[in-house]
């Protein structure tokens, strides 16, 4: 029981890179084939013809026959060289593909998904007079599409952020992004791909919020004949846990990422290896150095391009120790802190993950924990000061059913529990601001295969603060996609 | 598949139209049940603002709610006889050019003087207005007396912990009224006794016993004993040479003076504000502007007042160092008081009780020494445990230590926001003309170094002197004051929300005033040496008559 879209998911790059090497290679000979008669004949019949003519002729300069002849030859490989020239730029070499992803959501409240701890009826009041700022819940909860964007960001002190959606709890339309993806074959072993997004968005006080960015922009190089080993470089999908694979709206079951993702699923720049081990490839092998962490624009730590001499060093090892498709998997990431001046203090993160098929059923699951140390000292500079931060657990687990080839059910619990702060607490001016999450999550949702090019999509989401201590903050969200694939 | 498409379509359609028909009926579907553009608890910390209840009871008044007493304390708050002469000293004792009248004619001033009730209990007499101007000049500028019997401390430094002590203090103020309890005595038996007979029954005994009693006024002088005489104590040391019989009545008398007035004040409580009535009849009421609910999510929310302007008193009663500059005329600064002075001692580090610009500090330590505590003999309930101890984070007693907390050091009272468009300049030392100043205050974090006063220097291989350890705990500006990025549009908003906290003006007293009654005491003293308070009304309060 195959998705019309099921070929780009699990290694997209793999699915894409052989074909694609076989059809340049094709197109290559093609391009010889029709080349213009104009082309000289081989050079061994005009030899002949000489040394015949030479016998019966009268003598000459043999040595200006050869220079005559060599300056033939230059000129001929000139013409050839101009000739390949020209039917290489003839060639269609890239490949444009691509989506539209447009949907409605309706987020419950304001669509916001923290509430600030302040007053004389704080809910945590240990942490008055450390953070100027206290916020509890997520602010990423109310998620509407699968780029991970927050129906509001709400207005809190101490940040001008830009609040891509700003429903402010209002109900809307949006097109949450137009993906133009380009790929090309360098070479039957290189492809290059850049994914490039189109995002519109709301201004505000004449300014245009519609952006652009470039997720993916990456060279791939397979060294090996046996194609199982790939590197990459430029910005890439990181090797850390699974959801990465679906992270796009093309590819993603449902509609919105889990609650870890922003930890997982950002696209970091630097090199990237791969390998493929064993017999039916039950062994994977992947790693990465890279300016910063796999964390996700949306999210505070993303670091393009790095601000500190530092690497960040990933890898995950993924078994599939059974004879069904059950892949189990570990993940690691260890570097400099994004945002860091220097790199001193080390971000980590850590997980296990799982990922089965089983006829039309998948099952996903993740784990995750990780820490960073954040500012210290008494100095403050809100420019360049790191978060902290303490993920004591995050994870999902997901079940995607086909129950038709044209229907397909989704459920998904998630958890995260982080605490991230930003400056010093201990510091005599004292922090700026502290999030405290005790969130989980149950996603449920509906996916419609209408044909290839379309599918539709629907999910509620509904967020809950699972300690005592924390207040319920009503920001359920009923979001949907249609996904137009071209 | 094509009967599923179909349906999907006819729901699309149904959200569509339901949309662009449904207008103010969608806008309710969606909105939250606290209102649309209000979030649950949001509404909650704003509902939680109003209305303003009674004041708390004082247990070390059992006066406080008697309309009597208000009546008689109403009389004494309105009459500046009980004011002495011009000192034209300043807080720290320095000599200034000019206060109300020359040097040695009577100041002539009330409790009205530099709190009209009709003006939410603030001065607007004193010119210029950043500090108060009596006797002398003050070091702070006159906070309101309107919904002063809210507050669990008194002043901007937090020196008094009941209304009627506070109101004592105040008329013995050198700077101030310029009063004395002796004064104050003949005032009351002069022309109030036969209402205060009447309040007060249980202290019937006003009659004192010694000759020297007929001096016209006297105070505690700074030498504890009686120095008959001497040039150095307040007149002539007239007081502490009373017998202790008569120190007892004459402090009763003194004491029951300044219980009155905080009856009188217990009556000054400013209600219904158009914020009242926008909390009560709920979002979109029309009661307040639509910038002004905006400035009250602003106020809630990103703008963080309520972390000190809570409770329906807008103010948490609490002490913080907010970033205000200690500079201004008559405003001492730490430099005005070096390390061993009489007057004011700022040693770095160890802090005297005298030292003004610290504020709650010096509070802390005026209020343990203080004579007339709320749990001293004069209280009313003396198994009244007393006011909470001074604090950013106030606690109860016994817990509150020897020494005071030292992040006081800078902090000053939060004043109550009722009324605040009335109270302009604002701040402790008057810093700010307007509202808009102030809210541009707390947007950017406070004035840069103005916190830095207090706070010593790391310790290091470079530093000498006094220092502190880094991490430990220090004074310091308030953590809540970092730049709050408020657009220029969001300032207006919030000025436009405090402009709904006015409430019902209070309205002016009765020109019957009772403290005609009873011949003045003639014994040639200075404390009737004002003006006669006639019916003509509270001198110089302004509209209050």
């Amino acid at each position: 029981m195959k998705r019309p879209s099921e070929s780009r998911r699990g290694s997209p790059t793999w699915a894409l890179t052989l074909p694609l090497a076989a059809l340049v290679a094709t197109q290559a000979r093609a391009v010889r084939a029709d080349e213009p008669s104009a082309a000289p004949p081989p050079l061994a019949e005009p030899a002949d013809d000489a040394d015949a003519d030479a016998d019966a002729a009268e003598p000459v300069d043999t040595q200006s026959q050869i220079n005559d002849l060599r300056q033939q030859m230059k000129d001929l490989q000139m013409g050839l060289d101009q000739t390949r020239q020209i039917a290489t730029l003839r060639r269609p070499i890239v490949n444009v593909g691509g989506y539209v992803d447009f949907g409605f959501f309706a987020p419950q409240g304001t669509g916001v998904g923290v509430v600030q701890d302040e007053g004389p009826s704080r809910y945590f009041p240990e942490y008055a007079n450390k953070y100027a700022w206290v916020f509890l819940g997520d602010l990423l909860a109310p998620t509407v599409n699968s780029r991970g964007e927050a129906a509001s960001l709400g207005n809190f002190p101490g940040v001008n952020r830009f609040d891509s959606i700003d429903s402010t709890g209002a109900p809307s339309f949006i097109v949450n992004e137009v993906n133009m993806t380009l790929t090309a074959a360098l070479s039957p072993s290189a492809l290059a791909t850049a994914s490039v997004n189109f995002v519109p968005r709301s201004g505000h006080d004449f300014s245009i919020g519609d952006f652009m960015e470039v997720d993916i922009a990456q060279l791939e190089w397979m060294p090996t004949r046996s194609g199982r080993t790939s590197i990459f470089v430029g910005k890439f999908d990181s090797v850390f846990g699974i959801e990465y694979r679906d992270r796009k709206s093309n590819q993603r079951f449902g509609v919105t990422p889990s609650l870890v993702a922003r930890y997982t699923t950002g696209t970091p720049l630097g090199i990237k290896f791969r390998s493929k081990l064993g017999d039916e490839e039950r062994v994977v092998i992947a790693g990465a150095l890279t300016n910063g962490s796999a964390t996700t624009e949306q999210f505070h730590f993303y670091d393009e391009i790095d601000s500190n001499s530092g690497k960040t060093v990933s890898g995950r090892l993924s078994v599939r120790p059974l004879r069904f498709d059950l892949e189990i998997g570990a993940s690691g990431s260890w570097g400099p802190q994004d945002h860091a001046l220097d790199s001193t203090d080390a971000m980590w993160f850590v997980g296990v993950d799982l990922l089965g098929h089983f006829g039309p059923l998948d099952v996903k699951g993740q784990w995750i924990k990780g820490g960073a140390p954040g500012e210290t000292g008494p100095v403050y500079d809100p420019n360049h000061r790191p978060y902290g931060l303490h993920l004591n657990n995050g994870g999902y687990l997901e079940l995607d059913w086909m129950v038709t080839p044209f229907l397909g059910l989704l459920a998904r619990g998630d958890l995260r529990d982080a605490e991230v702060w930003l400056g010093d607490p201990n510091a005599l001016s004292g922090a700026d601001r502290f999030y405290l999450t005790k969130e989980w999550r149950a996603t449920a949702g509906v996916r419609a295969v209408v044909n290839e090019h379309v599918v539709v999509k629907a999910e509620y989401l509904h967020n809950g603060e699972y300690s005592a201590r924390m207040p319920s903050i009503p920001n359920d969200v009923f979001t949907s996609s249609l996904l137009l694939t071209y | 598949m094509g009967r599923t498409i179909e349906r999907i379509l006819v729901a699309g359609a149904a959200i569509l139209l339901s949309a662009l028909a449904g207008c103010h009926a969608t806008d309710n579907v969606f909105c939250s049940s606290a209102g649309c553009g209000w979030s649950s608890t949001d509404w909650a910390r704003v509902a939680a603002l109003s209305p303003l209840p009674d004041p708390p009871p004082d247990p070390s008044n059992r006066y406080c709610n008697d309309s009597s007493a208000a009546a008689l304390g109403a009389s004494f708050y309105f009459d500046p006889g009980f004011s002495g002469n011009t000192t034209l000293k300043d807080s720290i004792g320095r000599t200034v050019a000019a206060a109300r009248t020359p040097l040695g004619q009577p100041a002539n001033v009330s409790c009205a003087s530099c709190h009209n009730p009709t003006h939410a209990g603030t001065d607007e007499s004193s010119v210029p207005n950043t500090v108060s101007i009596g006797a002398g000049i003050y070091d702070v500028n006159g906070q309101q007396t309107v919904n002063a019997a809210f507050y669990p401390l008194l002043y901007w430094n937090g020196r008094s912990d009941s209304l009627w002590s506070q109101a004592i203090a105040v008329n013995e103020s050198p700077f101030s009224m310029n009063g004395s309890r002796l004064q104050t005595y003949w005032r009351v038996v002069d022309r109030y006794l036969a209402q205060y007979s009447s309040v007060f029954p249980d202290y019937p005994n006003t009659q004192l016993t010694v000759a020297e009693a007929t001096a016209p006024s006297g105070k505690p002088g700074t030498t504890s004993g009686c120095q008959a005489g001497s040039a150095t104590e307040p007149a002539g040391d007239a007081f502490d040479c009373l017998s202790a019989a008569d120190q007892t009545v004459v402090n009763r008398v003194f004491v029951n003076f300044g219980k009155a007035i905080a009856a009188y004040e217990y009556t000054l409580v400013s209600r219904d504000a158009p914020f009242d009535r926008f909390v009560r009849d709920g979002p979109g009421s029309g009661w307040i502007s639509p910038a002004a609910e905006r400035g009250a999510m602003l106020f809630v929310g990103k703008a963080s007042c309520i972390d000190c302007h809570n409770t329906p008193l807008l103010s948490d009663g609490r002490f913080h160092d907010i970033g205000v500059p200690q500079v201004g005329d008559h405003v001492p600064t730490v430099e005005d008081c070096p390390p061993g002075s009489s007057t004011c001692d700022c040693t770095p580090g160890h802090e005297a009780a005298s030292c003004a610009p610290s504020g709650a500090w010096a509070g802390a330590k005026k209020l343990v020494a203080g004579k007339f505590q709320r749990h001293s003999s004069w209280s009313d309930d003396t198994s009244d445990g007393g006011a909470p101890c001074l604090s950013t984070e106030i606690a109860v007693p016994p817990s509150c230590g020897s020494e005071p907390d030292p992040t006081l050091k800078g902090a000053w009272r939060t004043p109550s926001l009722r009324d605040v468009a009335l109270t302009a300049p604002y701040m402790h030392d008057g810093y700010y003309q307007t509202l808009d100043d102030v809210v541009r205050h707390y947007n950017v974090g406070g004035v840069p170094g103005a916190a830095t006063v207090f706070q010593l220097p790391l310790c290091g291989a470079d530093v000498g002197g006094a220092c502190m350890d880094a991490g430990a705990p220090a004074p310091h500006l308030a953590v809540e004051i970092k730049p709050l990025g408020l657009s220029d549009d969001e300032v207006a908003d919030l000025v436009a929300f405090l402009g709904t906290l006015t409430g019902t003006p209070i309205p002016p007293l009765d020109a019957g005033a009772p403290h005609d009654a009873g011949a003045p005491h003639d014994a040639g003293a200075p404390h009737d040496a004002g003006a006669p308070h006639d019916a003509g009304g509270p001198s110089d309060a302004g509209p209050s008559q």
